[in-house]
């Protein structure tokens, strides 16, 4: 098992490799598994020249890891043309958003980024037209209960998700980056106008900025972050791993502070100091702390870390569980807040004791 | 209790077992099953409760294949088949530098005989049966291809047997190595066959294919065979591939290779011995 220190040493500073024995080598590779981060570490690896610290009886592993996120992109790549298509067809504007984005738009955080679906991102006066759209080419919405229909339809910032009835593919369609019942609202024409027109995805790839906001506001008002750390890296490598990193910072502040998530841009400074030792704009985020942003901050540093038997953390729930009803607090009205909670906290009663599958339909027998 | 085990080219460690379930494993794997001792190991899988009140009441186990819960919860005694599931599940879902092909595997003479088909084509019990039989079964589920030099890997892993296969093989293989029937799995009765000891085993090496049939099992039939041409073999093999999309054009120019350089038949044959006849003349 490793320290919690062993891990972020290695993970984010890619510090100590050479001197894990196999059994620190086995439990790394376990937590980097379980958070879908082998081929990305990998690569990051690469781009430092210490593909030489990982022991052979690893190396299967990695190889088979750069293998499915090489076969993920050529997949993506694949949709991202058919959407283009699509909706190019129809005449709405839209851009591909978070792990396609980085991929179709080449970012050097796609390089062994594994994503579960495909996030775009529409205008809302368009969304009606772009889901008839999709349900046409062969789209579906995937089975959920009432309640989560309407927690969709009514409280979210996206539609119900789809998936591809011959390919096997998840499609997120947003009309905005952050529940709209929360009253803060993005400037989204400019986030699809942000993209540029000089290739063939490039027209549906945001700006650098946007990609980090969004990133950002999935990350800090959010009541999940399973993906928390990978999400965090995404932000880091767009950051500082091309181009200017002084640039690309002022230009995201600007962003972030003229769509109003002054607060947020601290919190992520103060995050990307932590995790990653960066110095951009850390003393300015640190000159004045409001109470939300310590407690912000405090609470993420600690939920964010991946979860895994393999590392050594106490106390991880009580982390995991006020960074749930601040993500939600963040991200809907109270009395939103308190019809999901409660809906939320009685499935989880019933799994704690009946098991995490009393609401899954049994498979079907075979004969 | 936590155990490895040596699968050949994989090792696995499984946490959370109990002293029987130990025990029945032990019966397949033998001393290529050791307590875990510290150290790499390819995959890991962990024994889970469902819930507090589960673990009591009418028990309830789920099992974790790094950190992913691929199947649904299964009651203690149905451990033995899901851990075997599990294993597949977890080379299948994260191993990507062999091509791994929905296919059993026998070897004779430095030949290697693919037989891919699908859950319930009765690979399995043919595989089990010429295993027992003379021949060298490398797998009852999985062919691992080496994309490179295109010989297919040995693993230690017993046989899973279904249903009525499990009369099949005790009639037909006199004093093997069977392991207690599970009965009641989401496929119906189960049962495992150890075919060799480690040392047997140790004499397995990589080999090249050299014929790929697709077997059928149709009652009261007389062996028939049917030549296949590389190209139909070639779409056959694609529909049993696991990875091959996965690796892309390295998965695609194994498949290829193999299709073109190895005869492919398919064999509809209702008596096991007489199928075995002809194999053994085409590896002579």
């Amino acid at each position: 098992m490793l320290s919690l220190k062993q891990f972020l040493n290695a993970y984010c500073y890619l510090n100590g490799l050479d001197e894990f024995d196999a059994n620190k080598w086995n439990s790394f590779v376990r937590v980097l598994r379980e958070n879908s981060l082998v081929a990305s570490f990998y690569h990051r690896l690469e781009r430092s020249d210490q593909l030489y610290c990982i022991p052979e009886y690893c190396e299967d592993m990695f190889l088979s890891a750069i293998n499915f996120a090489n076969a993920q992109v050529i997949q993506t790549e694949v949709q991202g043309k058919k959407l283009i298509h699509l909706f190019n067809a129809i005449d709405i504007p839209f851009v591909f958003l978070k792990g396609a984005a980085y991929i179709l738009g080449s970012k050097r955080n796609s390089m062994g980024r594994l994503m579960t679906d495909i996030d775009i991102c529409v205008e809302k006066e368009n969304i009606d037209k772009a889901e008839e759209a999709l349900l046409g080419a062969g789209w579906s919405f995937k089975n959920m209960d009432e309640h989560d229909d309407k927690y969709y339809r009514e409280w979210s910032h996206e539609i119900p998700p789809l998936k591809h009835d011959n390919e096997g593919v998840v499609l997120d369609v947003h009309h905005t980056l952050i529940p709209p019942i929360k009253g803060r609202l993005l400037d989204i024409p400019a986030l699809i106008h942000s993209s540029k027109s000089d290739s063939e995805f490039s027209s549906a790839i945001p700006s650098r900025a946007w990609l980090v906001l969004h990133s950002a506001l999935h990350l800090i008002l959010n009541e999940d972050v399973k993906n928390g750390l990978r999400d965090l890296t995404d932000i880091f490598v767009l950051l500082y791993g091309e181009g200017s990193a002084n640039e690309n910072f002022a230009e995201t502040e600007a962003l972030f502070i003229k769509e109003g998530f002054e607060q947020e841009w601290i919190v992520l400074s103060l995050l990307l100091n932590d995790f990653f030792n960066t110095e951009i704009g850390f003393e300015q985020a640190s000159a004045n702390l409001s109470l939300y942003i310590r407690m912000r901050h405090f609470i993420l540093r600690k939920a964010i870390v991946p979860k895994s038997s393999f590392i050594q953390s106490d106390g991880r729930w009580l982390w995991d569980s006020v960074n749930y009803i601040l993500g939600y607090c963040s991200k809907m009205p109270l009395h939103i807040l308190f019809k999901q909670v409660t809906y939320k906290t009685y499935r989880n009663l019933v799994k704690l004791a009946f098991g995490e599958y009393f609401f899954r339909k049994p498979k079907p027998k075979r004969n | 209790m936590t155990i490895a085990i040596d699968s050949g080219p994989y090792t696995f460690s499984i946490k959370g077992l109990s002293a029987p379930v130990v025990s029945e494993l032990s019966n397949l794997y033998l001393e290529r099953l050791t307590p875990e001792t510290d150290g790499f190991y390819d995959f890991s899988l962990s024994i889970e409760n469902t819930s507090p009140l589960r673990r009591f009441f009418r028990r309830q186990r789920v099992i974790s294949v790094e950190g992913v819960k691929p199947f649904n919860p299964i009651s203690e005694q149905h451990l033995l088949p899901s851990i075997e599931w599990a294993m597949n599940w977890a080379v299948a879902a994260y191993q990507h530098t062999k091509l791994s092909l929905h296919s059993s595997v026998v070897v004779k003479n430095d030949k290697a005989i693919l037989f891919p088909a699908s859950s319930g084509s009765g690979k399995s019990t043919l595989a089990t049966y010429l295993g027992y039989s003379g021949w060298q079964m490398f797998s009852d589920e999985m062919a691992l291809i080496d994309p490179n030099t295109l010989k297919v890997s040995p693993l230690y892993r017993p046989a899973s047997l279904k249903n009525k296969s499990i009369d099949v093989i005790n009639t037909l293989c006199e004093n093997v190595n069977l392991s207690n029937i599970t009965r009641g799995t989401h496929k119906g009765d189960i049962a495992h066959a150890r075919l060799y000891t480690c040392e047997q085993f140790r004499q397995f090496a990589p080999t090249k294919p050299q014929f790929v049939v697709f077997p059928r099992y149709v009652p009261h039939k007389e062996t028939t065979i049917r030549m296949m041409s590389s190209v139909e073999a070639f779409a056959m093999l694609l529909r049993n591939a696991f990875n091959y999309n996965i690796m892309g054009k390295q998965g695609f120019s194994a498949l290829s290779e193999i299709s073109a350089s190895c005869q492919a038949m398919h064999i509809e044959y209702s008596d096991a011995h007489d199928l075995d006849e002809y194999l053994r003349g085409l590896v002579e």
